[in-house]
């Protein structure tokens, strides 16, 4: 399957500010959700996203554009490697977004079903709380303060821990 | 029709200060985010955030290994109630605290806690004992793998859970207990398991009364691997089934005489892997044993052999009807000389790996693979230094060494020629087959030539990457 030729059929998003974005089909079904609607025939010209605001679905369809146009892994064997890195690089800088912006682009792309997506915000998540103390986690991610540990399930924690090994 | 707007509104998140940006993750992201997580630390750093994250990240545990001290008895409720989601486990007893091993009713609580392993290993758990092992294995039904080094179980607790892991694929054991003068039940079978099994590795168990008719029955085995195993194996041997599908076959410091070896060779047909030899002793095996090897594993692709007195002419044969050959280990052995060297250079078409060790093969040996050989890519070439050296061969060598490591490059190829000439006096055997082979480097540029040092080292960097949890 080619990629921006194959089809000029468009597709609307309206995010819940009411903001409309107009993108090519090819590009909406990097989303597994969309593509299952537009596959059963349920989509109107215009899909509502009642819970997504428009600056995370700019974001996200910044990034479904630039997958979209990249070619895909399974498509053949000998891709060449260029491509792969520019991909990669694409995908740091996306990253390099707030943690307010991080959790609305996951829940988005959770909600949409775009697998790729939701793997690099939990990778980015992931990259930012390697070497934390959970303290340090709790701060960075704003952890529920009802949801802590009492001092002593955190001692049995670190007790029941301390018997695993590598 | 699609209503996106009756999920709950994410929009106004952000407008409460002091919102949990995991809060509304459902648990599958937490989980992935912790699939990202690779370091212990991290993973127990974040098993401490909350109340969630300590639910989550024991729930994305499939593996877990733990210090089967005595000690750990207090905990094994809770732990296992938190990671219940276990499919691997590997319980060792770290010796460095005691030898006071978790017991027979703490395994049989671990396994009833743990519905779904599929592997467990146990070492040094000296308190678990054969009547435990019956016990706590109807509680391991999904059992694919099992493996023991250390304990003090005997062969009969192998058994029990043989009966009981009916699906059990792979059995390795490290050292038995041997009560000699215990008699196996008149009841016994080879165990329900015999159906399943598909690898049996046995390393210093001394005692073949139940295993011969353990390896006899399981008509599905593809590996087996003997390793100082005392008693008359060579009688298993002889009982192997014609229709066997062994297709790798391992038998160090094993009791083994060519008619063990014939039979291996006459009923596995389909045989890739091969290996056999003693570095304790001498091996009863010789052109006899060999020539039926070459007549019958026409499928062979590995042959490794220890101190075993093979000839020209066995191994002719075995390069004449092998054509699949690409890795052969000949050590340890007076009868491997020159001419074996020649003879191999020009029959063994196949031949990638080469691996010739205190064997007395000169220059001239090792400058017939100049010529011969097309597919050759690598020598080790291990002669002998001295005695000492001879010793550490002895503590290195190992039939687990099975996987081709990564070759020099060319740079190190014209580094290690160079140093040649700078090497002292006494290593001068070693020289000369260093620099005979560097000889066919030059008629043959594909050809790389590895020494002892950096052989050790590659073997101690595969061993590093072994553990089983």
């Amino acid at each position: 399957m080619s990629t921006s030729s194959s089809s000029s059929k468009k597709i609307v998003l309206k995010s819940a500010d009411n903001e409309t974005f107009e993108i090519d089909e090819i590009v909406a079904l990097e989303s597994q959700a969309i593509k299952n609607m537009i596959e059963d025939e349920c989509a109107d010209n215009v899909i509502p996203l009642g819970n997504i605001d428009s600056k995370t679905l700019s974001k996200i369809i910044e990034y479904c554009k630039k997958h979209a146009e990249s070619p895909k892994k399974d498509d053949n064997a000998d891709i060449d490697e260029k491509a792969v890195e520019d991909l990669k690089s694409f995908d740091a800088e996306f990253a390099k977004v707030d943690m307010p912006l991080i959790q609305d682009i996951l829940m988005a792309a959770n909600f949409l079903n775009i697998d790729n997506l939701i793997g690099l915000m939990c990778r980015t998540i992931a990259d930012r709380i390697k070497g934390k103390t959970p303290e340090e986690i709790r701060k960075i991610l704003n952890i529920n303060k009802n949801d802590l540990l009492s001092p002593e399930q955190e001692a049995k924690a670190r007790e029941e821990n301390s018997w695993a090994f590598d | 029709m699609y209503f996106f707007s009756s999920k709950p509104s994410i929009i106004d998140n952000h407008t409460a200060a002091a919102m949990d940006y995991t809060d509304s993750l459902p648990d599958e992201c937490l989980a992935l985010i912790f699939n990202f997580l690779t370091t212990s630390k991290d993973r127990k750093n974040s098993s401490l955030v909350s109340h969630r994250w300590l639910r989550i990240e024991a729930q994305t545990h499939t593996h877990l290994s733990l210090i089967a001290h005595s000690d750990l008895q207090p905990f094994i409720p809770s732990i296992f109630n938190r990671f219940n989601s276990l499919t691997q486990l590997f319980l060792h007893n770290n010796y460095s605290k005691s030898f006071d091993s978790i017991n027979d009713n703490d395994m049989i609580l671990i396994t009833s806690m743990s519905p779904n392993l599929m592997r467990l290993r146990i070492v040094y758990c000296h308190r678990i004992t054969d009547s435990g092992m019956a016990v706590f294995s109807k509680n391991c039904n999904k059992l694919k793998e099992f493996s023991c080094a250390d304990c003090r179980f005997s062969d009969l607790g192998i058994f029990e859970l043989l009966h009981n892991c009916t699906q059990l694929e792979v059995l390795d054991v490290w050292s038995l207990n041997n009560y000699p003068d215990v008699k196996a039940p008149p009841n016994f079978s080879a165990g329900a398991a015999a159906k399943s099994l598909k690898v049996i590795k046995l390393s210093f168990a001394h005692n073949e009364r139940l295993f011969e008719p353990l390896i006899i029955a399981s008509k599905n085995l593809t590996s087996l691997e003997l390793g100082c195993c005392d008693g008359s194996w060579g009688r298993t041997l002889e009982m192997i089934p014609n229709d066997s599908c062994l297709v790798e076959v391992h038998l160090q410091d094993v009791n083994v005489t060519d008619v063990g070896l014939i039979s291996v060779a006459k009923n596995c047909r389909a045989l890739k892997k091969l290996g056999v030899g003693n570095f304790n002793g001498s091996v009863e095996i010789g052109d006899e044993g060999l020539i039926a090897v070459g007549k019958h594993s026409v499928n062979l692709q590995e042959l490794i052999l220890i101190g075993v007195n093979a000839t020209c002419v066995s191994l002719e044969v075995i390069a004449t009807n092998c054509r699949n050959l690409v890795r052969l280990e000949l050590s340890r052995s007076e009868t491997i000389t020159d001419v074996e060297m020649m003879c191999i250079a020009e029959k063994c078409v196949a031949l990638k790996t080469l691996y010739i060790s205190t064997c007395p093969v000169s220059n001239k040996g090792i400058e017939a693979f100049a010529l011969g050989c097309p597919n050759l890519e690598a020598i080790w070439d291990k002669s002998p230094l001295n005695e000492k050296s001879d010793v550490e061969d002895m503590s290195s060598g190992n039939l687990d060494f099975k996987e081709t490591p990564k070759l020099l490059d060319e740079d190190s190829i014209s580094k290690k020629l160079k140093n040649i000439s700078d090497e002292p006096q006494e290593n001068k055997r070693y020289d000369i087959c260093c620099k005979s082979a560097s000889k066919a480097v030059k008629l043959k540029p594909s050809l790389t030539v590895i020494n002892r040092e950096k052989r050790n080292n590659l073997i101690a960097q595969s061993k590093g990457k072994t553990l089983l949890c």
